[in-house]
């Protein structure tokens, strides 16, 4: 069957100019079909390594809800076991708290979280965001963190003039480092704290819109000691969360609830299933693009060359053969296509992994997953051949006398 | 070599029914160079499709080299063309993305599927030199004079060594003198290789340089004249 990929080339060949173009708008609809789930991929990444460095780490244990209880009894025993755990890094506490912060006429309601400094940073983050100012001290008790949201900015007016007509403020108006705010708890405490640092990122985070107070503080104010709003658990490998979850199940914490860092993060969940249909309707898409084009350029090449089919078929090539010299040359559009466009897609990953996309959001490294790669290849090759599967079957079934009066 | 028996062709144009040829009794022995003439219309085209088996008879019996090709399939008479006729078709027909030579070797890639290109090449040269085209052979057509168009598909016809050839106005676009040349080219094939010959021509001395004129008239044969 030399003469199908004979054929086909030598037609593809002909029409350079056309077939560069087809060519190319195949690799682009494989830039499209890869690109936008590996950049969806790198953003998911993004807020899911966020929620987990400040919020969950790979491995949260609360108080199960059936229990009633608001704290984990007894957390530094428990810690002490879980820290026993093969495959656990460090463990901390944090113990949650609801209150109102106050600055001058302004006032913002906060989730407050208290740490033990010393041993949350094996953990966490958090002390890492620190924009302004310096981090709590497992002693201090009259300091307070804000996250930057909190602590708010005023915002100028349109025509430049601060507090003037049209202007507003952000969050609790601008609180600098060593001014002081006032949180009334929930428990109706009320206590006045210097404000020590600001944190937050430039993009999303959890940390922004937080406030912290030390760990000692809290017991201070709720008037309880040794227990637990939650334990975060870091893993010396993120992967194992599972087997090292059941680990710690199987060493018996009493009334807990234990979450993976994938289970506990619904928020990213919602946020990859989003983006899961957002890929599914630019996948249709990038299929309409590329049935259409190859459909449209096979049947132009088949309906101009329909004398010529006529005398092939006169000279004795069979219909199939016919038909798949075309299907051939559809084939080779996807091929190619599909391996430019991998090419292109990769050297744009490997870019970008050394020169991450600075978004409002964060950092982002898109993240291409094999299957993604390869799946989406499957698509747009066996795409082009069945848009070119019809105008290659109506072109070999043409009566050949119906063809050969045709004059080119 | 074709035995026609009472073949007719009717084509049907809505309510109304045409016919191309009636009752038409022929026969063409092995060898012989026969000229098919008459006035457009005559039925000088259907009788080239029927013995071409490109198209099927309305009724009668179309016999070629002891076939009944109205028993075949679609397949076996597609491979019964490739094998046993070559067709030379007035507008030359040529793939305008191919050589010379990648033209004329097109029948062989589909009949000898095994063979090596270099075989390919080799036949379809040797084919080319004997038309007297040996130097144009990776010339496109475009590159290429009407003439040696011409002998490019006539090497394509008969590069898989048919033992019918069949050629329906070869010459319309051709002038006087390279019309003449392409006529004298199937004499020769005829004369020196026993070749049988079948020529659809309206010009009356060109069809004259055949073995045997048969002429037909509303789709009937009129008259037959040995050369």
């Amino acid at each position: 069957m030399k003469i199908i990929p004979f054929l086909a080339y030598k037609d593809l060949v002909r029409d350079k100019k056309i077939v560069i173009l087809v060519i190319f708008l195949l690799a682009f609809s494989y830039i499209n079909l890869t690109f936008f789930p590996a950049f969806l991929n790198g953003l998911s990444n993004t807020f899911q390594d966020e929620v987990v460095d400040t919020a969950t780490s790979h491995i949260i244990i609360q108080p199960r809800i059936e229990s009633k209880e608001q704290y984990l009894n007894f957390e530094s025993s428990i810690r002490k076991k879980v820290d026993l755990v093969p495959g656990v890094a460090a463990s901390s506490s944090h113990i949650s708290l609801s209150g109102a912060v106050f600055f001058k006429d302004q006032q913002m309601g906060a989730l407050v979280t208290a740490l033990e400094p010393s041993v949350d940073n094996e953990v966490t983050t958090i002390s890492q965001k620190i924009l302004k100012g310096e981090f709590l001290e497992d002693d201090d008790v009259d300091s307070v963190i804000l996250g930057q949201i909190i602590a708010g900015r005023k915002i100028e007016d349109k025509i430049g003039q601060q507090g003037g007509f049209g202007a507003s403020v952000e969050g609790l108006g601008g609180v600098n480092v060593g001014e002081k705010v006032k949180i009334r708890f929930s428990n109706g405490v009320e206590k006045e704290y210097k404000v020590k640092g600001i944190v937050g990122t430039q993009g999303f985070s959890l940390v922004s819109q937080s406030v912290y107070i030390s760990k000692k503080e809290a017991e201070n104010i709720l008037g309880i000691d040794d227990k637990a709003s939650a334990i975060l658990v870091r893993l010396n490998n993120k992967n194992d969360a599972d087997r090292i979850k059941n680990l710690i199940l199987e060493s018996g914490i009493p009334n807990a609830d234990m979450k993976t860092w994938e289970e506990a993060s619904t928020f990213t969940q919602g946020i990859k299933q989003t983006f899961g249909i957002v890929t599914i309707v630019t996948t249709f898409v990038a299929v309409v693009v590329v049935v259409s084009t190859i459909g449209i350029v096979v049947f132009i090449n088949t309906a101009r060359k329909k004398r010529i089919i006529g005398v092939l078929k006169a000279i004795g090539m069979q219909k199939n053969e016919i038909m798949m010299v075309f299907l051939f040359e559809s084939l080779l559009f996807g091929v190619i296509g599909t391996v430019i466009g991998a090419g292109i897609v990769y050297v744009a990953l490997f870019y970008l992994s050394l020169n991450p996309i600075l978004l409002p959001l964060g950092a982002l490294v898109p993240v291409l997953y094999t299957e993604t790669a390869i799946i989406s290849a499957a698509i747009l090759i066996v795409s082009s051949v069945i848009a070119g599967y019809l105008p290659a079957r109506m072109a070999s079934r043409q009566e050949i006398l119906e063809t050969i009066r045709v004059v080119e | 070599m074709i035995k026609l028996t009472n073949v007719s062709k009717i084509y049907k144009m809505g309510s109304s029914e045409i016919h191309a040829l009636r009752d038409v009794d022929m026969r063409i022995k092995k060898g012989e160079f026969v000229s098919i003439m008459g006035p457009s219309g005559s039925g000088k085209s259907t009788m080239l499709h029927l013995i071409g088996i490109l198209d099927k008879q309305s009724k009668g019996s179309v016999i070629i080299k002891d076939k009944d090709v109205e028993k075949m399939t679609d397949e076996e008479r597609t491979a019964f063309r490739l094998a046993e006729i070559g067709f030379v078709f007035q507008f030359y027909s040529l793939l305008p993305e191919l050589t010379a030579i990648e033209n004329t070797f097109i029948p062989n890639m589909l009949y000898l599927k095994k063979a090596s290109d270099e075989k390919y090449r080799k036949n379809a040269a040797e084919v080319l030199k004997k038309l007297g085209v040996g130097e144009r052979l990776h010339n496109y057509p475009h590159q290429l004079s009407g003439g040696e168009q011409q002998r490019v598909s006539i090497a394509r016809a008969l590069i898989n060594k048919p033992q019918l050839l069949l050629t329906d106005e070869p010459t319309a676009s051709l002038d006087t003198k390279t019309a003449l040349n392409v006529i004298k080219t199937f004499r020769k094939l005829s004369n020196e290789t026993g070749q049988t010959v079948v020529l659809i021509t309206h010009e009356q001395e060109l069809g004259a340089m055949a073995d045997r004129g048969i002429w037909l008239k509303d789709g009937q044969i009129d008259k037959e004249k040995r050369f």
